[in-house]
């Protein structure tokens, strides 16, 4: 079999196997039309990592979808998909089937529904085996070779066992041997690791890159990380609301983006190896490929926008040795734009240390067990919180680092009453706040106005049914109830958030991602609180909106002398915005201190290993932990 | 990020088809003249429901009446006119009836836990696991029949179902972090629930009111019917359809008019409650 493999991979020279000429894809719901992707030129060659990078609606999942033909009902494709000659558009149903997996593979995002829950692993292999040459085969060669298969990726043991017994890595590594069982030549990963942990993903992303060296298949990784793009692909594509705006090598690419947007988002990507004094973010969000179907498609967010840019869609044309880029200005403002990437970079002045001071919040040896902790049943508990201990400053800003599973988030609502710990002790500004259905009425208020809470998903933090300036006269009224200047504070609230008056009366549905969580940050701020806990508060938005974001969070603490309790699993976004960090793994603290020392030079084997997942671009860091059993 | 554009691209299939827009005008229309019947009926019916006329005794529709008589000869055109007022006021009475316990329990197992989800919920099991309608033969047949204890006895069986459903969708919304907010803000339980909440699972509990609606119509003229809601020769469609049955040669219309009349009602009240769903459903979801 491997010998099959090598002899492809040489048989076929350095040309596009998979290729799309001026792809379109459009969506037609309810008789109305929208763009999707728009002209869209893509090649991948054998042997050969292209990365597709986009933000959420570059269209860069249904880009996915239609290589294989699989969009989603209501959408079509238009232009050309070629694959060895064959036109993959015009290929009937049946035929179009054969083509996926043997010969186009396809791995989605979310390792947790992408497997059957009621087969065994290695049945998903086999189902895929028994189309192939393996047909006819005996029961028990085509076991044999679903081990193999699974050894290939480094979970032989997995092969009699179900989906969910396995942990999310481990489920994306079965469906990585099973998209790759009909050994195909192209395969298609669609944000492989975003679901992972951060060390996960790093095991991964070697895993596929390993596989598509020793296999010499083509490889499109679609991703929102320019980091994950820049460790592992050869060239990379950046798509934006439908169109590519640039391509080329990514050594060059990283070195100097030839593409306004390519910079812009290169430069809100926070850094993992210092902190700026302020993140360069994109003003604004995404707009829809219809909006902008006449004009530069980035041209309403560029810095460098002129009347020339809106005079038509600019075409990719090459600007450099292998380097296409779709603008138009490109050759005037180079060196302005390395300029900025140079300045922009400069890392920040260390912080002063704040003066030491009475901690506000103080947490004791915190536990927290999920489930039945009588006696009898005590092995069905979870423990979340082995014994937690931290302490936060008035004004300060501490991060809680740590995986799935680490128990931060279970830390977070323990400290705003949403749960109540098992043991342990929690302090907030003098008051017990351990169990907060047993303080008086008083006390409680006092720690609701003490600290305030923003959570993760922008989706669901606000009420769908209420106006954004209804959501925030209701905070503002229930500990002020008798100002009648609601409406004038309502609009200062929106006004600290960034957002203008005018959206007090919109509904959250009329809002993007970023918008909400200015809004739930808003809602927050509206009791005065001292300290906010934010729970993974950007994981969810955009890079460019990210980084909109964290600025925010660091003016209103400069301006209001609010402080953080900063959780979240990225490292480079908490070198941002906090003082001081505590490591969380598996419930308990395993490393503390100020951020640059602990990322810097971190001492707990877990933090090491933390600080080596983060993304790269040298080639030194996917072969630092090649994965056990990679060929 | 790039998933969340899917689900709303496959909206489009996931709904059944939805009444046609004529359907849809048949069905108001119909409810509308109901009530308009209901409210006007000493105006518009031509004579009085209740009035014997042994002189005429049973006749077929004719022009004096268009919907015939009944064997004692009263007019079946105007009986089934004043009719319309007990087809309506029963119906709504348990259908907010129970929209009100339901929500409210429902809220409060839903949004509360611990001991009073669980003296809730036992409740609900309880009515459950009674037979209803055998249990309101029973009752009615024990106590007497009258309306206002078929009323009754319906909205006890009836608001258990709604307390489950709402509970279920309070559960639903209850870890979403807008209602975690809300807490954290230090937002007393009860706005929660009933300003928060409330119009969030407004989508799921209005239909089913209308559901209750044209249930309990049906279940009412069945109580009626059998003799165990309102007393003999009343102007109820259940009553002069268990009445008039024997009529079914001699006069047919003077069964039909009225088991015609529930059929509409309880149908066109189902249809307006699927076309409030789909509006409420959208609600919050289109810009």
């Amino acid at each position: 079999m491997t010998a099959v493999l090598e002899s492809r991979a040489r048989s076929l020279p350095r040309q596009a196997i998979l290729e799309t000429r001026g792809l379109a894809i459009e969506s037609r719901i309810g008789g109305r039309r929208r763009t999707i992707v728009c002209d869209l030129d893509l090649s991948v060659a054998a042997g050969e990592t292209v990365g597709v990078v986009g933000e959420s609606g570059s269209g860069k999942s249904m880009t996915a979808r239609a290589l294989i033909g699989l969009l989603p009902q209501g959408l079509s494709a238009r232009g050309s998909i070629s694959y060895a000659g064959r036109e993959l558009l015009q290929l009937p149903e049946r035929e179009l089937a054969r083509v996926r997996g043997s010969e186009i593979g396809l791995i989605l995002q979310d390792p947790f529904t992408m497997l059957n829950p009621l087969l065994r692993c290695g049945r998903h292999i086999t189902e895929v085996l028994e189309r192939g040459d393996a047909r006819g085969v005996s029961r028990r060669a085509r076991r044999a070779e679903a081990v193999r298969r699974l050894a290939e990726v480094g979970i032989a043991e997995a092969v009699d066992r179900y989906p969910f017994e396995l942990s999310g890595g481990m489920r994306q590594r079965v469906a990585i041997a099973a998209a790759l069982a009909g050994d195909p030549a192209v395969l298609i990963a669609d944000e492989p690791s975003t679901a992972l942990d951060a060390t996960t993903q790093k095991e991964i992303l070697a895993l596929l890159k390993s596989l598509q060296e020793a296999r010499g298949m083509g490889l499109v990784l679609i991703t929102h990380d320019l980091r994950v793009a820049f460790a592992i692909c050869d060239r990379i594509c950046v798509l934006y609301a439908g169109s590519l705006l640039e391509t080329g090598g990514t050594a060059a690419l990283e070195v100097e983006p030839l593409h306004p947007y390519t910079l812009g988002l290169l430069l809100s990507e926070p850094p993992g190896d210092r902190r700026l004094a302020e993140l360069a973010a994109i003003p604004g969000v995404v707009p829809s490929p219809d909006d902008v179907a006449e004009v530069c498609s980035f041209s309403p967010r560029c810095p460098w926008a002129q009347p020339i840019c809106r005079a038509g869609r600019p075409p990719l044309e090459p600007v450099a040795p292998g380097r296409l880029s779709a603008c138009r200005r490109i050759d005037e403002i180079r060196s302005e734009m390395r300029q900025r990437h140079a300045t922009v970079v400069q890392p920040a002045p260390p912080r002063d240390t704040p003066a030491v001071a009475a901690p506000l919040v103080e947490v004791e040896l915190v536990e927290k067990v999920f489930g039945d902790t009588s006696s009898r049943r005590v092995q069905e508990s979870v423990v979340a919180l082995a014994g937690v201990s931290l302490e936060i400053g008035p004004h300060e800003s501490v991060g809680l680092v740590g995986e799935s599973g680490s128990g931060k988030t279970t830390l977070a609502r323990c400290l705003v009453g949403l749960e109540t710990p098992t043991s342990g002790r929690i302090s907030i500004d003098g008051i017990d706040a351990t169990d907060y259905d047993a303080l008086s009425t008083a006390d409680r208020r006092r720690l609701r106005r003490t600290v305030q809470v923003v959570f993760q998903d922008p989706y669901s933090s606000l009420n769908p049914v209420r106006s954004v300036g209804s959501t925030l006269r209701e905070a503002i009224e229930l500990y002020n109830p008798r100002s009648a200047r609601h409406a004038r504070q309502v609009d200062a609230l929106l006004e600290q958030v960034g957002l203008p008056a005018s959206y007090a009366v919109r509904k959250p549905i009329a809002l993007s991602g970023g918008e909400r969580q200015r809004v739930a940050i808003a809602r927050a701020l509206a009791v005065k609180p001292r300290l906010i806990v934010c729970d993974e508060p950007v994981s969810a938005l955009d890079v460019s909106v990210q980084a909109q974001i964290l600025n925010l969070l660091s003016s209103l603490r400069e301006e209001l002398g609010v402080g953080y309790l900063f959780i979240t699993h990225d490292l480079p976004v908490v070198r941002q915005v906090v003082d001081r960090v505590y490591v969380l793994y598996r419930g308990e603290i395993v490393e503390s201190g100020p951020v640059d020392e602990v990322i810097g030079a971190p001492r707990h084997p877990y933090t090491i290993r933390l600080v080596d997942s983060m993304p790269r671009s040298s080639p030194d860091w996917l072969a630092a932990s090649a994965p056990p059993g990679a060929p | 990020m790039s998933e969340l554009a899917v689900p709303q691209l496959e909206r489009g299939r996931r709904r059944l088809l939805p009444p046609t827009p004529f359907t849809l005008a048949f069905s108001f229309l119909v409810l509308g003249v109901v009530v308009f019947l209901a409210v006007a009926a000493p105006l518009v019916a031509p004579r009085d429901p209740h009035a014997q006329n042994l002189l005429v005794g049973l006749t077929t529709p004719n022009s004096e009446f268009w919907f015939g008589t009944d064997d004692v000869g009263r007019d079946v055109f105007s009986r089934t006119i004043f009719g319309a007022r007990g087809a309506l006021i029963g119906p709504l009475a348990i259908a907010l009836g129970a929209f009100l316990i339901g929500n409210v329990l429902g809220l409060l197992a839903g949004f509360r836990g611990g001991l009073i989800d669980a003296a809730i919920m036992r409740w609900v099991d309880l009515m459950y696991a009674l037979p209803g309608l055998l249990v309101a033969i029973v009752l009615v047949g024990v106590l007497g029949s009258s309306y206002v204890l078929a009323v009754v006895v319906l909205l006890v069986l009836t608001s258990p179902f709604d307390t489950r459903i709402v509970r279920g969708a309070t559960l639903e919304q209850r870890p979403l972090a807008y209602v975690e907010a809300a807490r954290t803000l230090g937002l007393p339980g009860r706005t929660i629930m009933f300003r928060h909440i409330f119009p969030n699972i407004l989508p799921v509990t209005l239909p089913n009111a209308f559901l209750n609606f044209a249930f309990s119509l049906v279940a009412l003229s069945a109580l009626s019917f059998l003799g165990l809601g309102v007393g003999p020769g009343s102007a109820e469609w259940g009553r002069m359809l268990a009445e008039s049955r024997l009529l079914l040669f001699e006069n047919p219309v003077a069964a039909l008019a009225p088991g015609g009349m529930i059929v509409l009602t309880a149908a066109s009240m189902n249809l307006v409650g699927d076309w409030v769903y789909e509006r409420l459903a959208d609600r919050g979801r289109a810009r």
